[in-house]
């Protein structure tokens, strides 16, 4: 079976420091498997995420995403991989203000020129209606509410079946129940798309919610 | 069709700097536009205006004088002229008298007579002076003997009559007036009125042609060079044995025309040129300050999928396609300028109306696409530099 995602023997330093932020981390994650990982703030969560997002290259290691080894990727081979398997879901959301909410669902199949999907709006349309906010559509994203507009980044980020759904701190910005619900339909949607996913938190509780549970500590990962 | 949509939507998205990126490049292709167009239009209306006063290029004449031409005179001169321009290329002649008589014309019941200014010509002046006609048509080789034809400009229409009317044309007071219709009336760039007639119809009935004692000989070619033309009309005065000796020199000044014209188009140009200069540094910063506005959901971009050149050919495209929308407005108001404003501000005077100059609105397309080309190059370039892991902060 293909592991949705892999890292080994990740090392990365940041800022000119001595010590590496990440040292040794290795992870395998199998597709629908629920991964979280907790750590204190400043722990390398955040770079770790980018490194496996594929937007950070480590120093040292190596990283495959759905199968596909990265390291000898250029750019725009990166790109195109993370367009094609990886989904985004920020903490603060991240919808372009000026956009309505389907264009910003949208957005990732405007990535590449991949030609399979026609309908733009019926896409991104049907997308928002798994997530519940079917008379949303045309609404620019500041006339949504927190937990709506992370509904919405859910969309964004399942539209393309991605085979690994990244979320950064996805409950952070929105009180605990939303939070609750949104997480709740994440994991739901995930779970149906038979994606794998990596949630960074540092909410116990959130990470409580994982099949496997993860922690950074200094530079390496434990259970 | 997908980037265009996508260009699109990321123009709307950001429809303010948009817009003060294309006012900023709007003023400048207007003004290229509009010089360009106007300096057309204008070369068409001032070289029309030309050619209707002095002759289509290349046009000399010979002007001469102290004598009284009879018809076997003016048969000798019709034959020379016909045997040495009629050898050069398009070569056309005309001879031109002026002849005062008394002129009348019925009004009910009485009659109005004033005395009217003849022009007797012979050759085609037609194919030398542009003449366009304002109605009927001009004078023909074998016009019907009585009654005669002529042709009136606008001048002499006003005060004789329209297309068929009929003038009763006194030759002196010891000869009954002879009938003459109008067959046409031409616009022929003349204040004062003139009344067209040819030397054969006038000759008929007085032979001394009005005691004309000056005569105008016009001979054109637009092939044949001034000098080859020259040389024919002096050789063909000499050839139909004239008497005296003629003062031949250039009559059109079409060229000296487009020559000055040309130049003040220079230098609108330039102006011109320093405008879109100045509109692709306004572009540059606008869209330098549009990314940095943008740079996190350019960085969101990149992680979802968009590559450093798929930023870059989003924010080129977008801003070519400000760049061709400027330049369909701008080529929408010239030609509304040309095709309404300019018939209003010509009137009838030319009859033809110029054209919209096509090549204004290609220069304009293309300077605006350039110009949009350049100045989002620096933006474009910025954006598909956006730092990629600031998307998670």
């Amino acid at each position: 079976m293909t592991v949705a995602l892999e890292a080994s023997a990740i090392r990365h330093t940041v800022g000119g420091e001595d010590r590496p932020l990440l040292d040794d981390v290795n992870l395998t994650i199998p597709p629908g498997s629920f991964v979280s990982i907790t750590g204190r703030s400043g722990s390398g969560k955040s770079t770790l995420l980018a490194i496996l997002g594929l937007l950070l290259r480590p120093d040292h290691g190596t990283v495959a995403v759905d199968g596909s080894t990265t390291s000898p990727l250029s750019d725009s081979g990166l790109a195109k991989l993370r367009g094609r398997s990886i989904g985004f879901v920020f903490q603060n959301y991240s919808l372009v203000r000026s956009m309505s909410v389907w264009q910003n669902v949208a957005l990732p199949l405007l990535s590449t020129r991949d030609h399979r999907v026609r309908d733009h709006k019926g896409a991104a349309r049907a997308a928002l209606s798994l997530v519940g906010l079917d008379g949303k559509t045309d609404a620019l994203p500041h006339h949504l509410s927190g937990g709506e507009q992370q509904r919405a980044a859910i969309a964004r980020a399942l539209i393309r079946r991605p085979a690994v759904i990244l979320a950064d701190e996805p409950t952070g910005s929105l009180d605990v129940a939303t939070g609750d619900m949104v997480l709740e339909l994440l994991i739901e949607r995930v779970k149906l798309s038979a994606a794998a996913l990596v949630l960074v938190t540092h909410d116990k509780h959130v990470a409580g919610r994982a099949d496997v549970r993860l922690e950074l500590h200094d530079g390496r990962l434990s259970a | 069709m997908r980037l265009v949509a996508d260009a699109w939507r990321d123009l709307v998205a950001h429809r303010g700097k948009s817009l003060l990126s294309a006012i900023s490049l709007f003023i400048a292709v207007l003004s290229i536009v509009g010089v360009s167009a106007a300096a057309a239009v204008s070369q068409d209306a001032i070289v029309a205006t030309s050619e209707q006063e002095t002759g289509r290029a290349i046009t000399v004449e010979a002007t001469l004088s102290g004598f009284t031409l009879d018809p076997a005179g003016y048969a000798a001169l019709d034959h020379a002229l016909s045997q040495r321009v009629g050898a050069l290329t398009g070569g056309a002649w005309a001879v031109v008298a002026d002849a005062d008589a008394t002129v009348g014309v019925s009004s009910g019941q009485s009659e109005r007579t004033a005395v009217q200014s003849m022009k007797l010509v012979g050759g085609q002046l037609d194919r030398i002076r542009r003449l366009p006609l304002v109605a009927g048509r001009y004078l023909e080789v074998g016009e019907p003997v009585y009654p005669g034809a002529v042709v009136l400009n606008e001048s002499a229409m006003a005060q004789l009559g329209p297309v068929g009317s009929q003038l009763r044309v006194g030759l002196d007071a010891y000869r009954p007036p002879i009938s003459f219709t109008v067959v046409g009336v031409v616009a022929d760039g003349l204040n004062a009125s003139a009344i067209y007639v040819a030397f054969g119809s006038w000759a008929r009935f007085d032979p001394t042609l009005g005691g004309s004692t000056s005569l105008r000989i016009d001979v054109h070619s637009p092939a044949a060079s001034e000098q080859a033309l020259r040389s024919a009309l002096t050789t063909a005065i000499a050839d139909a044995g004239m008497p005296v000796a003629a003062q031949v020199s250039r009559r059109d000044r079409a060229d000296e025309q487009r020559l000055s014209l040309s130049s003040a188009q220079r230098a609108f140009m330039a102006v011109s040129a320093i405008t879109i200069l100045v509109s692709i540094v306004g572009m540059t910063n606008i869209g330098l300050a549009s990314v940095r506005e943008r740079s996190r959901e350019l960085s969101v971009r990149r992680a979802i999928g968009y590559s450093q050149r798929r930023i870059f050919v989003v924010v080129m495209s977008s801003s070519l396609l400000i760049g061709v929308i400027v330049a369909f407005v701008a080529v929408t108001l010239a030609f509304a300028a040309v095709a309404v404003v300019l018939p209003r501000l010509i009137g009838n005077r030319l009859i033809e109306v110029p054209r919209f100059p096509w090549g204004a609105a290609w220069l304009g397309l293309i300077a605006s696409s350039a110009a949009s080309l350049v100045g989002g190059l620096a933006p474009a370039l910025a954006a598909a530099r956006a730092q990629i892991a600031t998307a998670l902060r």
